[in-house]
């Protein structure tokens, strides 16, 4: 669990408890002996007005430091320095998130499932946006509709994200993939309009509406260009619908 | 009531079970502990007393568990579950694989048409089963075993947890058809935190929108819709200071974001691009908020974040951010440590120092 936290080195120490960081240093510089340290691999936390002995390793508090394993020492307790330094930020990120979801709601779920309730599936699969895509004006038999479709394979994987921001407003996919994209109206799912604009036309989008105004082009290439310049151009700004 | 519990399975009509239910529902209303605190009420398991406790074990409907799991896991057999959960259980514990938790959902709700119809016969007897087992007392009982250290004893103890275990499936199957189930009579799946892990993620994600539904609407009448006006280039700094004026209450009515001098209703969209704006926001690194795990993905506060003077009042409007975005079901690009995710439920983070 703790690998997916930053790993501190003891040189942040420094930034935020010079005092600290010195006796840090000093027992790195100094014999134990010399300074008369006695250490063990725990250290003492003060948590709400609580002090606690933690132990730095399994019975920690009863396994002296000694000057060959004291470099060990020094990077445990600034790890647990250092996160236990965020716990201030932590209980007020959580005071705000409580004020929205009780607690008793959201510990039903595993933090996986948190992952995805907040960010939704990661990858984006053309193939269900394609099964779940209505056309309006096009048939799905449509050469353009074919080309369209043989790019969307094409493209690399920040490009369908920044395509599904184009047309949706969000880089992400709904929870049980495009079946339940969300439109102003609910699920709203994917779908391209042909466009009355002359041919070779930029492309448009309706965030509301999950919908992409798609003109003819002469060909894939063709169209190809006009989509990428429409995600890259189109990421950011709002498509009135 | 304490007859011959197995005549009542074998009968064409379910109406002596339902009434065996209604008695035992009666029973604990009567003999329930009473709860004080209004607001807590629909969160807490519900407290057995001691007479209960011995009423019930006086009544003792052993027989008919037997037979009730029997039948379950006949309906098993006949439905074709039984091969299927054990995929299932194979997929959905391979510790939180992404995959197979998503196939095991869609596998399950394949089943929901064939097994509901049959299943829903024993409703009565299942939820008569939770009313006796699924619920806590503060007396010790022989032959029960702790569950969790904040339950304390669970009345139904392991047979209770047994019973959910082996019926995982069959339980989800019968929540998808009556979602309102986990309001009534079966509440105790989402309340004892033993029972959770039985349940699949839809099924939980639907109870909990139905949760913050409820609570959205209920604020919506007393303040009105949460209406936010925001000029673009400024969104972060407009959210923060027109949300640290509100109250957590408020803050649950529905969501109207305005972008100054811009047209547009908000029937959603302009919702969807207002968090999309601010779960990027929160990770500039000019806010020093966060800071990046290795990997760049995932995110947890940064220990300097104090150098932003107000970084606390930051904090706390990140996470009414991400509250809001989980309790409207926007969904925000935003990933954060597992160590934050464990926080945020509640749960004891491990700091396993020297794996």
């Amino acid at each position: 669990m703790f690998s997916s936290v930053i790993q501190p080195t003891y040189h942040d120490m420094q930034a935020i408890d010079p005092d600290y960081y010195k006796n840090l240093k000093m027992i790195l510089d100094y014999n134990l002996e010399d300074i008369g340290l006695d250490l063990t691999f725990s250290t003492v936390t003060h948590w709400f007005g609580r002090s606690q002995t933690v132990d730095l390793m399994p019975n920690g508090r009863n396994i002296p430091v000694t000057d060959a394993d004291k470099e060990k020492y020094v990077s445990l307790v600034c790890q647990h320095r250092m996160t236990t330094a965020i716990e201030k930020q932590i209980k007020a990120y959580l005071d705000g998130f409580y004020d929205l979801v009780k607690p008793s709601l959201i510990s039903i779920f595993t933090p996986k499932e948190l992952e995805l309730l907040i960010s939704g599936m990661p990858d984006i699969d053309i193939m269900d946006l394609k099964k779940n895509t209505e056309y309006h004006g096009y048939r799905a038999a449509d050469k353009e509709i074919a080309w369209f479709w043989n790019i969307m394979f094409t493209l690399s994987k920040s490009e369908k994200a920044a395509f599904l921001q184009f047309v949706t407003g969000s880089s992400k996919v709904p929870l049980n993939g495009f079946s339940e994209l969300q439109g102003m109206r609910g699920t709203q799912k994917f779908s391209i309009h042909k466009a009355t604009g002359s041919v070779g036309a930029l492309m448009s989008a309706h965030t509301c509406f999950n919908s992409l105004d798609l003109p003819s082009y002469k060909n894939e290439d063709e169209m190809k260009d006009k989509l990428l310049y429409a995600i890259k151009e189109g990421a950011g700004s709002f498509q009135f619908s | 009531m304490n007859g011959t519990p197995s005549s009542a399975v074998t009968l064409s009509t379910n109406s002596t079970e339902l009434r065996l239910l209604r008695v035992l529902q009666t029973l604990h209303s009567l003999c329930a502990i009473p709860n004080d605190d209004q607001s807590k009420r629909n969160d807490e398991i519900p407290k057995a007393s001691k007479e209960l406790v011995t009423l019930l074990q006086g009544i003792n409907l052993d027989a008919l568990w037997q037979q009730l799991n029997a039948c379950l896991s006949t309906v098993s057999v006949l439905e074709g579950v039984t091969k299927l959960s054990v995929d299932d259980e194979v997929k959905s514990n391979g510790e939180d694989d992404e995959d197979g938790d998503e196939n095991g959902g869609r596998g399950g709700k394949k089943l929901q048409n064939s097994v509901a119809g049959l299943l829903s016969r024993f409703l009565p007897t299942i939820e008569a089963f939770f009313v006796v087992n699924a619920c806590v007392t503060d007396c010790d009982n022989k032959g029960v075993k702790r569950t969790d250290n904040s339950d304390g004893n669970l009345v139904g103890g392991e047979s209770f947890l047994k019973f959910i275990a082996t019926n995982k499936v069959l339980l989800n199957a019968l929540l998808r058809s009556s979602p309102t189930l986990l309001d009534k009579g079966l509440r105790a799946m989402v309340q004892i935190p033993g029972c959770r892990s039985f349940l699949d993620f839809d099924v939980k994600r639907h109870w909990f929108k139905q949760q913050v539904r409820k609570l959205r609407s209920q604020a919506s009448r007393r303040h009105g819709n949460l209406r936010l006006t925001i000029r673009r280039q400024y969104v972060f700094g407009d959210a923060y200071r027109q949300l640290s004026m509100r109250t957590a209450d408020e803050l649950r009515g529905r969501l109207h974001i305005t972008f100054a001098n811009e047209e547009g209703v908000d029937a959603g969209g302009l919702s969807r691009e207002f968090f999309g704006i601010l779960a990027k926001e929160m990770f500039n690194p000019n806010y020093a908020l966060f800071t990046s795990t290795e990997d760049g993905c995932t995110f947890q506060p940064n220990p300097h974040s104090s150098i932003n003077r107000e970084h606390l009042d930051y904090f706390r409007f990140v996470g009414r951010i991400v509250g809001k975005a989980v309790a409207d079901g926007f969904l925000l690009d935003a990933h954060f440590t597992r160590s934050l995710y464990k926080h945020m439920l509640g749960m004891k983070v491990s700091f396993n120092l020297c794996s």
